[in-house]
């Protein structure tokens, strides 16, 4: 049976897009949250995404590559409405780091991931996420020595901020 | 830093962000129900049939 919206999606695809859903909505939302986006930014280009993935769903050999690019550019855009990144960060650094005790680990490596220029954040939350400097360029859009130059700078930064010492404790023990 | 030094900073830093990174979905988990935003998405899309199996949503 086709389903009758315009989409031309028959069951069997819809159920695999909707399976697909199911287990990369939150990987996405919290991929965007470590590139420094809202709770509601990360939400609202996530959707956009998986909106774009289900109206493309037949002649998407990638699901996974297509929606982080599909978020990101969308997230880039909200940024670009944004009046002053500095205010964007405050609020979002409240909202999205609320959950977690500025004390602990986590939060502390968030705050600082969230301190990474733009660029930067969103090539490192990618690596964490275990994509290659070439699924990175994929997705970005970027030259692949462009993301291992991003990767190597966010690596020293961070690894500035952290300490040497605070790194390999949070590492060995966890938060 | 000598070049084995940098690979073992590397190495930690990257295990400390994938624990961050653990700790953001663990709270994602809770925050976001992800079947009403499934159902949210397919009805913008107008997508009024839904699979047999998935019928429940």
């Amino acid at each position: 049976m086709t389903v009758e919206t315009g989409l031309r999606l028959s069951d069997e695809q819809l159920a695999e897009f909707c399976a697909y859903f199911e287990g990369d909505y939150r990987a996405v939302v919290g991929l965007l949250i470590r590139a420094g986006a809202s709770l509601g930014d990360a939400e609202d280009a996530a959707q956009e995404a998986m909106h774009a993935a289900l109206r493309q769903w037949p002649a998407i050999g990638q699901p996974k590559a297509f929606t982080r690019t599909v978020a990101f550019r969308a997230l880039y855009r909200a940024w670009g409405r944004a009046k002053r990144e500095s205010a964007l960060r405050q609020a979002t650094r409240d909202e999205v780091l609320a959950p977690f005790d500025a004390g602990q680990d986590a939060g502390r490596a968030l705050e600082l991931l969230r301190s990474l220029p733009a660029a930067q954040r969103l090539v490192f939350a990618l690596h964490v996420d275990g994509y290659e400097p070439a699924g990175i360029a994929e997705i970005t859009g970027q030259h692949p020595d462009t993301v291992r130059s991003h990767l190597r700078h966010a690596r020293r930064k961070l690894a500035r901020a952290l300490g040497a010492a605070a790194i390999r404790e949070a590492a060995t023990h966890g938060p | 830093m000598d070049r084995d030094q940098e690979t073992t900073r590397d190495t930690e830093l990257d295990r400390l962000m994938q624990q961050a990174s653990a700790s953001v979905q663990e709270a994602l988990d809770a925050a976001i129900d992800v079947q009403q935003r499934l159902r949210d998405l397919l009805r913008e899309a107008g997508v009024e049939t839904v699979p047999a199996h998935r019928r429940h949503l």
